[in-house]
């Protein structure tokens, strides 16, 4: 802390230095700017639920104190990071899985009623698979092979739960 | 190992199918729950089913899809395939369902056939020891000289147990406070701990809690005494026709084929006719209670009316 | 001395081969359906629940408790091995144990939560056995106000809990408690932030959070060939697994301290292991004089939410034993399963079946013995899942996240809630926001608001209550306490500082 306390700030009229400077931190501007967007949206679909007074809260009360509080918030998040370098390393986006484990959430959710356990476990591996790139198609088949047939018996079988085996259209 | 005692179930009734129509059921019926595996719809559910298999010659797989106060689960049977092999246990709230949730793909009235009621399941006004009132017609007369000082726990906003005590304070001219909890368990510890007066709870809790002396039962919902509860006298013998028990049955999605819903008919009511099913339930807090379809469909319109009316006047509150 | 004989007795029902069996049975099944992400206890007793139908009362309820307590320990194998919680009450295991993981100490961190569990689930015995119509009758003396003022000072701590910036955090506990208004207000019944879905109702499911901001995200953000480092070798011996001297040490503390919040916790209807396990955390992160070390691998915070875990999964059968009153579902449900034996549940139990209520307590202890023997022998063979290549694991960890979300309600809706949760936690990590406060706001916010909401209704407005009782009034004087203290030491630094400088 001592140490930046030392260097001069940049206050040059509240410009931010131009990009790769040390100074501004983005990933913060962006989250505050995301953090009041958010807050923004929930105030908005809260406008109905009425907010009552401290002695007898509405159903807006909280949502509206709450959304408030994360407008402030944010703003300070965004304000920070135009003052002050990251404190942190920066996660990684990692595109590539992001798109994919995303698809294969989504493979189960739109295949298990209509295709049933197996096809639908079977293609979520797959498709989950394609988000390394180390992934090689034979071990990725395999791999989903047998997790459709272990997850099956491991879940209709042992388990007894009342999953759809088969396709709907059969 | 549960499939192998599915199978085991199975095998008895074979010849069963044979004997019955030859159409219909020619393979399990699926009984849709919107309630948690081990509550009371959920209980009830697997009794029935499991009474009414052999009736069928076909077993009955409960399906529980909870949610949304039951009412996911309605919506799912009333889209369901309409050929017989999906049912759908509901109870009273189901009725209020499109009231108090708004959009939830069905309507009580057109949506189903009713195939029969089995039960009533009676609700019981309590009260804490602490206050000191014993019966209908003093806490009547207690809270009409104190209006709006008494609160009573509810579990849920429009929930049947709501509903009924707005009810009761409609037709006694009670002005009582609610207060809500999430929940029939909270709800029952509030009264228990004195947090409210009042409350109302399953006649099941009520006796469990009134017999360790922790609660006070006033009166319950049901027009008549529950038999085996002989002694906790019904509200009715004060306030005059006074009835709201929630109602338990099944019902099949409308369009179903004339002559599989009278095979389900036929079948609930050889199950009712059953001694031991009847004290079953009974031991369970519910009151056997059974009515044919239709008659329960020429009930279904009032009770949907009413039921609704009470639940859109405090919601609008 | 009533009591031992109670217990001697209860001891001697227990120790049948069969009685026995039945429990081995419940635990081992109880911890790999607690493992098996989105299946907890609860699914695994309403599982069972038909089967014991044809078995005597004492073998039912037996089995049926160790499936409870085994999948509250089950939980946590996941959660450490795979940043997957088995169970809601074990997302706090992900936030040390799996840090010890990926340093290639899962078999360490797998062993110090068996040890931990045990020593939580004993005292929680311990207490339950002498003390049980005391805790109750305490458990009763909490109301609206009472709950609410613990919720608070609860959500005081979650600003704590996060490493680095506190504005993010507070930032996460806001959103979290944001969050969990979704669904049906309490209150009034208005439908909050439902968007139309008639699922949200009900409010978004925990479990479904859980795996998507942990484990959905986890599985994105890393990309390393297995999920312990290459450094360590897949062979596990005792040595490995057994904690270095000086983290036996720094553990003692921590559960203790742990097992006290969760006994407490835990008999209270309405909190329950998971609000225990959140709360033991956030004190020991408060307490803890390695506090800023945490969320990088502290034993410290691993062992005391999982004692705090188990000790409240024992105390909770105080209220569901004593009063007929379930704290938490799964309660209800065993509660169920006695109804179903023909026993009704209610004040009377304990007097009416003592029998049956002595070998169910003796039953607890053999199987918390059970779960210990079964566990430390299992984690070689755990601890070996971690050095499978990661990109065979985390389609199969996909797969078994979205199966057992799907099966709690055979509803896609909750597949897509993991997926949108999981975006929100993969979000939260590239903006530097911590997963641990918001998911305390989100348990705790929706507790806190409506007891907040029902006080001030039963007092009619007056604020004065939450000054009355007086555990209210000692958890508002120590979130005084919390908000002034940072003041003070900031004042008492610069002040240093000045003075040093000057």
């Amino acid at each position: 802390m001592s140490a930046r306390d030392d260097t001069p700030p940049h206050h040059d009229a509240g410009i931010p230095p131009p990009a790769g400077g040390r100074v501004m931190n983005i990933r913060d501007v962006f989250a505050g700017l995301v953090v009041i967007a958010i807050s923004v949206l929930a105030l908005w679909l809260a406008r109905d639920y009425g907010f009552g007074t401290l002695r007898r809260m509405r159903a807006g009360f909280f949502p509206n104190v709450l959304a408030w509080a994360g407008v402030g918030l944010g703003t300070l998040i965004m304000v920070r990071g135009f003052l002050m370098p990251a404190d942190e390393p920066a996660h990684p986006l990692r595109l590539r899985r992001l798109l994919f484990i995303t698809a294969a959430f989504a493979t189960f959710g739109l295949g298990i009623d209509p295709l049933g356990l197996p096809l639908t476990v079977f293609l979520t591996s797959l498709v989950g698979s394609m988000g390394d790139r180390e992934s090689q198609a034979r071990e990725a088949l395999l791999l989903a092979l047998g997790l459709a047939a272990g997850i099956s018996v491991l879940f209709i079988g042992l388990l007894g739960l009342p999953l759809p085996l088969y396709p709907g259209f059969f | 190992m549960k499939t192998l005692l599915k199978l085991a179930a199975l095998v008895p009734f074979m010849g069963f199918a044979a004997a019955a129509q030859a159409d219909y059921p020619t393979q399990p019926i699926t009984l849709v729950v919107g309630f948690a595996p081990g509550g009371g719809m959920d209980t009830l559910a697997r009794m029935a089913a499991g009474a009414a298999a052999p009736h069928l010659g076909q077993q009955i797989v409960v399906e529980n899809r909870p949610g949304a106060g039951g009412t996911i689960a309605a919506g799912f049977a009333a889209s369901a395939r309409a050929d017989g092999y999906t049912l759908y246990l509901g109870e009273t709230a189901a009725l209020t369902g499109p009231v108090v949730h708004g959009n939830v793909g069905y309507d009580p009235l057109t949506s189903f056939t009713p195939v029969a009621q089995l039960a009533l399941a009676p609700l019981a006004i309590v009260a804490n020891p602490q206050v000191g009132i014993n019966d209908m017609e003093s806490f009547i007369t207690r809270v009409r000289e104190n209006p709006g000082e008494y609160f009573y726990a509810s579990p849920g906003v429009a929930t049947l147990q709501h509903l009924a005590v707005e009810q009761l304070a409609a037709e006694a001219g009670l002005d009582l406070d609610v207060v809500h909890f999430q929940g029939g368990t909270p709800s029952v510890t509030a009264v228990v701990s004195g947090e409210t007066p009042f409350g109302v709870v399953s006649l099941n809790a009520a006796v469990a809690q009134a017999e360790g002396g922790n609660l006070v039962v006033l009166g319950v919902t049901s027009l008549e005494r529950v038999p085996g509860f002989e002694d906790i006298p019904a509200i009715s013998e004060v306030i005059e026709g006074f009835d709201a028990s929630p109602r338990m049955f099944i019902m099949a999605p409308s369009g179903v084929d004339e002559s599989r819903v009278a095979t389900l008919r036929d079948a609930m009511r050889a199950v009712m006719d059953d001694e031991a099913f009847r004290d079953d339930l009974a031991g369970r807090g519910l009151v056997p209670s059974y009515l044919d379809g239709p008659d329960l469909a020429e009930l279904l319109p009032e009770l949907v009316e009413t039921w609704s009316a009470t639940a859109s006047a405090v919601l609008a509150e | 001395m009533d009591i031992v004989n109670n217990l001697a007795q209860g001891l001697l029902t227990v120790l049948t081969v069969e009685n026995l069996l039945y429990c081995l049975a419940g635990v081992t099944m109880g911890t790999f359906i607690g493992v098996l992400p989105g299946l907890g206890a609860m699914l695994g007793i309403a599982l069972l629940l038909p089967l014991t139908f044809y078995l005597p009362p004492e073998a039912a309820i037996i089995m049926l408790a160790g499936i409870y307590y085994g999948g509250e320990y089950g939980g946590s194998i996941a959660a450490i091995l795979i940043n997957v919680p088995g169970t809601p009450s074990s997302a706090v295991a992900c936030f040390e144990g799996y840090p010890m993981t990926k340093q290639g100490r899962a078999a360490v961190a797998l062993f110090s939560s068996a040890v931990a569990s045990f020593v939580g689930g004993t005292v929680g015995i311990v207490l339950m056995v002498a003390f049980a119509p005391l805790i109750a009758r305490f458990a009763l003396s909490f109301g609206s106000v009472e709950y609410f003022a613990v919720m608070a000072l609860g959500l005081m701590g979650a600003v704590s809990v996060a490493r680095g910036s506190q504005l993010k955090a507070l930032v996460a506990v806001v959103f979290g408690v944001l969050l969990g208004t979704v669904g049906t207000d309490v209150s009034t019944g208005v439908q909050r932030y439902t968007l139309g879905f008639p699922e949200l109702i009900t409010g978004v499911s925990l479990v479904a959070l859980a795996m998507g901001i942990f484990g959905m995200a986890e599985i994105i953000s890393s990309t390393g060939r297995s999920i312990s480092g290459s450094g360590s070798k897949p062979g596990i011996r005792m040595r490995d697994m057994l904690p270095e001297r000086r983290e036996w040490r720094r553990s003692a503390g921590p559960v203790s301290r742990g097992t006290t919040i969760g006994a407490i916790l835990g008999a209270l209807p309405g909190t329950g292991p998971t609000i225990a396990s959140f709360m033991a955390y956030s004190l020991e992160r408060k307490v803890s004089p390695r506090s800023a070390r945490f969320g990088t691998g502290t034993i410290e915070g691993l062992v005391a939410p999982e004692a705090a875990n188990n000790a409240a999964a024992q105390t909770a059968f105080i209220p569901t034993l004593t009063l007929g009153i379930p704290g938490t579902a799964t309660m209800a449900l065993l509660l169920g399963a006695l109804m179903i034996q023909g026993i009704p549940p209610g004040p009377r139990l304990m007097v009416d079946h003592a029998p049956l209520f002595w070998a169910l307590i003796a039953s607890f202890w053999i199987g918390n013995l059970f779960l210990l023997a079964l566990n430390i022998p299992l984690v070689g063979l755990w601890a070996r899942l971690v050095h499978i290549p990661y990109r065979f694991l985390y389609p199969a960890i996909i797969c078994l996240i979205s199966v057992g979300v799907y099966s709690i309600n055979l509803n896609n809706f909750d597949v897509f809630v993991v997926l949108v949760m999981g975006l929100l936690g993969f979000g939260m990590r590239v903006g530097g926001f911590q997963a641990a406060p918001f998911l305390m706001g989100f348990i705790l916010g929706p507790m806190m608001e409506e007891n907040l909401r029902r006080g001030m209704q039963l007092a009619r407005g007056d604020f004065t209550v939450f000054l009355q009782s007086p555990v209210a009034a000692a958890c508002m004087a120590l979130i005084a306490l919390m908000l002034v203290w940072p003041a003070l030491s900031w004042l008492r630094r610069r002040i240093g500082h000045r003075t040093a400088r000057g």
